[in-house]
């Protein structure tokens, strides 16, 4: 068996060991998410008796918060953190000695999780689909569908090797999870994981938009609530900043890792 | 009665006075020794502690950012105007930094004392175990931070309409901060009694989760959501009460139909936890659990 494939099963195995524990885990976060921001958005709409703010309707509002944990899911899955934690107690030192790149161990691993994930979002969203089949969700043509996914996977590598880099620090700190912590907010407020970045005032958003959270988080998700495909400049735009950010956050990963490995001790902080 | 009668019955009630006293004085020497240490413990990883104010500096800014944004685009959230909305935002981050500074770190630690059997040590010592659980850790980093949003807060009020300015408002503000105070109390019984089942059950990392994301629901003013989902939030699953209802109460003027959920509910979530404490403490079998 591949090592890809194999990883993907020891993943699943980790997932189904808890399965019940997995599963609320997961509803927990992605309902809350959903239903919280649909109730604000909701009254927001209801209060300045409008039909759409900053370009979006109340339902396209809805079917992003609705896609939103998904999207977080599938790009930033953060609650995998093995990278630091290896570091940190000496795991390390075993997985150097085998024949294959760690890296590149850890960043299947990590989609594998990512990816397996998903499953009890899908139940959920095919409920949905049922109960409203006239629904802006239910009518999303398989295209835009097919485009978020993919887009979610190119977006994939460029968020691991920017939390790679404070994985990475790991080599000389003691903690590092309060600083994925930080990316973690700052990637969700900045990518429109609080409020989509079209909502954003002018100024600020022609900034924002230049970083990478926004091109891995908000865009393909806002694609999909609004059901059509991007025009072709602003996907190339949007492709070639995510391709700059993820070549610069490799290039320093590869500078911290040959960096670090000098420094490891071999069993750990 | 007799005078011999109630003179014993005056020394009994001293006695007693004099026995609570002694024993508050001896637990509050006690949360000093943990203060200390936890002091002692968070000043010797200096980038751990320094990344943690970072941290919370970020969720702080990310939390303003976002009401901002919302603002933006509407002058009401909620029947809460922009003034009222940020005195709100300031408010809740307030009970964070109060409930993330006091027993954030005693309360994550919980679940795997018991997974463990480690929570024997806790146990066998001769104070409560449920003092120990919740304020053994002191989170110095956040202690910055809970700082930083008091000033939020002050700052918040003094520049709005509400900034006191007579005997009336500073008692009001006064109330304001109390009512903040029995919020976070809420806040912890709610928490903990998502995590008291690891007496019973292998993992709780799900309900740890789900307590934490339902916190979520309580950082928006009650009034976006509908009377059912209100009703659930407020008495059932309280969070709308523990952090939504003192700033209301406060902004709102304190009607009544706000205020006395509060305190009923922290005096209902209270004895059940302390129930369900005990009968957890008595369920508990070491690592076997």
């Amino acid at each position: 068996m591949s090592l890809p494939r194999q990883l993907f099963r020891i993943e699943l195995e980790r997932a189904l060991t808890y399965r019940l524990d997995f599963i609320m885990r997961i509803l927990a976060k992605a309902l809350s998410v959903s239903l919280i921001s649909w109730f604000l958005w909701k009254s927001i709409f209801a209060a300045n008796q409008t039909q759409e703010i900053g370009g979006i309707t109340l339902e396209q509002m809805g079917v992003y918060y609705l896609f939103l944990p998904l999207t977080l899911m599938l790009v930033m899955n953060l609650d995998y953190d093995s990278l630091s934690t290896d570091i940190y107690d000496g795991s390390l030192s075993k997985y150097l000695l085998y024949p294959r790149s760690y890296l590149w161990m850890t960043f299947v691993r990590k989609i594998a999780s990512s990816w397996i994930s998903i499953a009890p979002y899908l139940v959920v969203w095919f409920g949905f689909v049922l109960l409203l089949p006239h629904s802006a969700l239910a009518q999303t043509p398989i295209e835009v569908l097919f485009f978020y996914l993919i887009w979610s996977l190119i977006a994939f590598p460029c968020f691991f090797l920017l939390s790679s880099i404070l994985d990475l620090l790991a080599f000389w700190f003691e903690q590092t999870w309060s600083l994925r912590s930080i990316l973690r907010f700052t990637a969700l407020f900045l990518g429109g994981g609080y409020v989509p970045t079209e909502l954003f005032p002018e100024g600020l958003r022609y900034w924002v938009e230049l970083l990478p959270a926004h091109s891995m988080l908000g865009f393909q998700t806002l694609v999909l609530a609004k059901g059509t495909l991007p025009a072709a400049e602003t996907l190339y735009h949007q492709l070639s900043l995510l391709m700059a950010w993820s070549l610069v956050s490799g290039g320093v990963v590869w500078i911290l890792w040959r960096r670090g490995l000098k420094v490891f001790s071999g069993s750990g902080m | 009665m007799d005078p011999l009668e109630a003179r014993t019955k005056s020394i009994q009630w001293e006695w007693n006075v004099n026995i609570l006293f002694q024993e508050i004085l001896h637990y509050a020497v006690i949360w000093i020794a943990f203060l200390r240490a936890s002091f002692a413990r968070g000043l010797q990883f200096r980038s751990d502690f320094f990344f943690r104010i970072l941290m919370d500096c970020f969720y702080y800014a990310v939390n303003l950012g976002f009401f901002e944004v919302l603002l933006h685009h509407t002058s009401e959230l909620g029947s809460l105007n922009t003034e009222q909305t940020r005195i709100f935002v300031a408010g809740f981050l307030f009970m964070d930094g109060l409930y993330m500074t006091f027993f954030s770190s005693s309360l994550w630690l919980f679940p795997d004392l018991i997974r463990k059997g480690n929570f024997d040590y806790t146990l066998v010592r001769p104070v409560s175990s449920f003092f120990l659980t919740v304020f053994r850790d002191f989170s110095v980093g956040s202690f910055f931070n809970f700082l930083i949003a008091c000033a939020i807060l002050t700052y918040q009020i003094s520049t709005s309409s509400y900034a006191p300015s007579e005997v009336g408002s500073w008692l009001s503000v006064s109330l304001y901060i109390l009512f903040l105070l029995v919020g976070t109390s809420i806040m912890l019984a709610t928490r903990l009694l998502f995590l008291v089942p690891a007496f019973w059950f292998t993992q709780v990392d799900a309900l740890r989760d789900l307590s934490w994301s339902i916190q979520n629901i309580g950082e928006r003013p009650s009034g976006v959501y509908p009377d059912r989902v209100r009703f659930v939030f407020t008495y059932i699953v309280p969070v709308l009460t523990a952090f939504a209802l003192p700033s209301e109460s406060f902004l709102l003027g304190w009607p009544l139909d706000r205020w006395l959920p509060l305190t009923g509910v922290a005096v209902l979530f209270w004895g059940v936890l302390l129930f369900f404490w005990k009968q957890g403490t008595r369920a508990y079998s070491s690592a076997s659990s």
